[in-house]
């Protein structure tokens, strides 16, 4: 597979849903319901065109442990219960979606470390840094193992700075938009990510 | 591999000359996204965000979700043929004032008993005499002996009038108590059964067993112990002064039987009575302090916590005071115990892939330990070889 293709993940037999085109998580535009149908109706419409979407960043951000994706896609459409007739007519619904699961998956992470680790990941603890699950890692091709080690070590936000940049196609503005911080912080994360992945390669050249 | 980014330079003079210097690791993290991109939510997963999605369209009072949008959500080769559910189309109009509800769940409550008459008056949720419910995920139970009205909070329940029986499993130490509010304070709940009657505002607590500290409006607290009560008339007022005080005066009665003290008995309009409080407890809430727990008397006290927490079905808090409970220990054996314990629990809750996973992990690390052939007999039951 070239670098430039992605595959086409169709969930439904409806609209298709969120796929990779060319480094870029884009959404086929979703079609807005009429705004006078019951809430629930627009949710559910927007719950079966994103939540492939949501699922995907959440995986991403919760380090491949399935549990904790899932819990975080549900609150992200419990979420969307106040604000659903709001976003259903607006102009980038997936930009909406990107950005709430994006800061909600970093505000359970910063919870999660405050309270302690997962319980999966808890009782598999070695010394720090902490390994990915094993549930993560089947979900991981065996040669892919290191960058996913290298990538969930990273701090939370660097993590996701470092997906929106290399992988989404992010702008460091849009970046510092979606994440509350100013161009040169983020700058300074992206920096961070590419130091640790520098030194990692420099290990494997010793 | 060519760089994708429309932006080459941060700012690092380290990075700027150069497109993408770790051209084979950038590659796999795009690989590995990709990969991640391919997992799909699982049907159990699936089916459990739609309920929530249902109860939750159901409080905004427009219905579930319709026959056709649930079918559009059977996707996948082997994710379609798993769940199927059905739901009526309910295409009530806009929510009423009052709305009769009869559901499993209602806002939060879990339906224990049939006929159990619950309906939603603004933010009060009615409840009807015998009726016996369960605040989902506090592990708060309710018998109604009187028609009430309650109204949800975020940690328990305000009592606007009515007359219940609360059956609350202990809190785990480190999380705040459950909060059952009356018109003339707050009831911190540890971990107890206790009777509450409201009737025109005046009102009395009973304490059966377990452990409750009472907060009245001017912030003072005491704690109750089994037998005693706490009352205040319509006015509000609960006689006698704080903690440190001079204290509040003393009224131990013997609680009478919760089924044979009618709401209309004297206390509501009597005189006030108070309970006597302990001058050396300085507010609701007492967190255990931390023990070792290689001492064996206090882990079997803190695997009772579990085991309680288990029996209630709430495993996900289970495994935290599990955790919290094993980051404690350094004993191996008693580690071991921990770990198996975890394993059941992942098992009753359904997480199969992680209960495999958990019991080779389990085998790996105590290869000769005491649980061996339990575990191997578990992974062969759970069919995960």
């Amino acid at each position: 597979m070239s670098p430039g293709t992605r595959t086409l993940q169709v969930v439904d037999g409806g609209q298709p849903s969120a796929k990779r085109v060319a480094g870029k998580l884009a959404a086929p535009r979703y079609v807005p319901c009429a705004s006078d149908r019951p809430v629930g109706e627009l949710v559910d419409a927007m719950y079966r065109h994103f939540h492939p979407m949501v699922f995907h960043l959440a995986l991403r951000y919760g380090q491949g442990n399935r549990a904790w994706a899932e819990d975080a896609t549900q609150e992200v459409f419990i979420r969307l219960f106040k604000h659903a007739r709001r976003v259903n007519e607006m102009e980038n619904v997936a930009g909406w979606f990107y950005r709430v699961t994006t800061n909600l998956c970093l505000n359970r992470l910063r919870r999660d470390k405050f309270l302690g680790s997962l319980p999966m990941r808890a009782f598999l603890e070695q010394s720090q840094p902490k390994p990915p699950s094993p549930e993560a890692l089947g979900l991981v091709r065996d040669d892919l193992r290191r960058v996913f080690e290298i990538v969930n070590h990273m701090p939370p936000k660097a993590r996701a700075c470092f997906y929106m940049y290399y992988c989404d196609g992010k702008r460091q503005a849009e970046i510092g938009e979606i994440i509350g911080h100013s161009v040169g912080y983020v700058c300074k994360l992206i920096q961070r990510v590419e130091a640790k992945i520098r030194a990692a390669e420099e290990q494997v050249d010793e | 591999m060519s760089s994708s980014h429309p932006e080459t330079s941060h700012g690092s003079s380290s990075v700027a000359s150069e497109a993408e210097p770790w051209p084979q690791l950038m590659e796999q993290a795009r690989a590995l996204d990709d990969q991640l991109a391919r997992v799909d939510l699982s049907p159990s997963a699936c089916a459990r965000i739609q309920s929530r999605l249902d109860r939750q369209a159901a409080r905004y009072g427009e219905g579930g979700l319709s026959v056709g949008a649930w079918a559009g959500l059977a996707f996948g080769g082997g994710a379609a043929a798993a769940v199927t559910l059905l739901w009526l189309i309910d295409e009530s109009p806009r929510e009423p004032v009052v709305e009769s509800v009869a559901r499993a769940h209602v806002d939060g409550f879990g339906l224990l008993s049939r006929d159990c008459a619950v309906e939603r008056n603004g933010d009060a949720v009615e409840l009807g005499r015998d009726c016996h419910v369960r605040l989902d995920d506090l592990g708060v139970e309710m018998r109604v002996l009187a028609a009430s009205s309650v109204v949800p909070q975020p940690r328990g329940v305000r009592v606007e009038h009515g007359w219940i029986v609360f059956d609350v499993e202990p809190v785990i130490p480190g999380e705040s108590p459950i909060h059952v509010s009356v018109p003339s304070g707050r009831v911190d709940v540890l971990g107890t059964q206790f009777v509450v009657a409201v009737r025109d505002g005046g009102g009395q607590v009973e304490l059966v067993e377990g452990k409750i500290a009472f907060t009245n409006l001017a912030g003072q607290t005491s704690r109750i112990e089994p037998g005693q009560r706490v009352a205040w008339s319509a006015s509000g007022a609960v006689s006698g002064s704080g903690v440190g005080g001079s204290g509040w005066t003393t009224t131990i009665d013997a609680a009478p039987p919760v089924a044979a003290s009618p709401i209309d008995q004297a206390g509501l309009d009597g005189p006030v009575t108070a309970v006597e409080s302990d001058a050396a407890s300085q507010s609701g809430t007492k967190r255990r302090s931390v023990r070792k727990l290689d001492d064996k008397r206090v882990l079997a006290e803190a695997l009772e916590d579990v085991q309680r927490l288990r029996a209630v079905r709430r495993y996900r808090a289970a495994l935290r005071r599990l955790e919290q409970i094993r980051r404690q220990v350094r004993d191996p054996e008693v580690r071991e115990v921990l770990e198996y314990e975890a394993g059941t629990l992942l098992e009753s809750s359904g997480q199969r892939q992680h209960a495999c996973t958990h019991w080779r992990q389990h085998l790996r690390k105590h290869p000769d330990g005491r649980y061996r052939e339990n575990v191997e007999r578990r992974l062969q039951a759970l069919g995960c070889g």
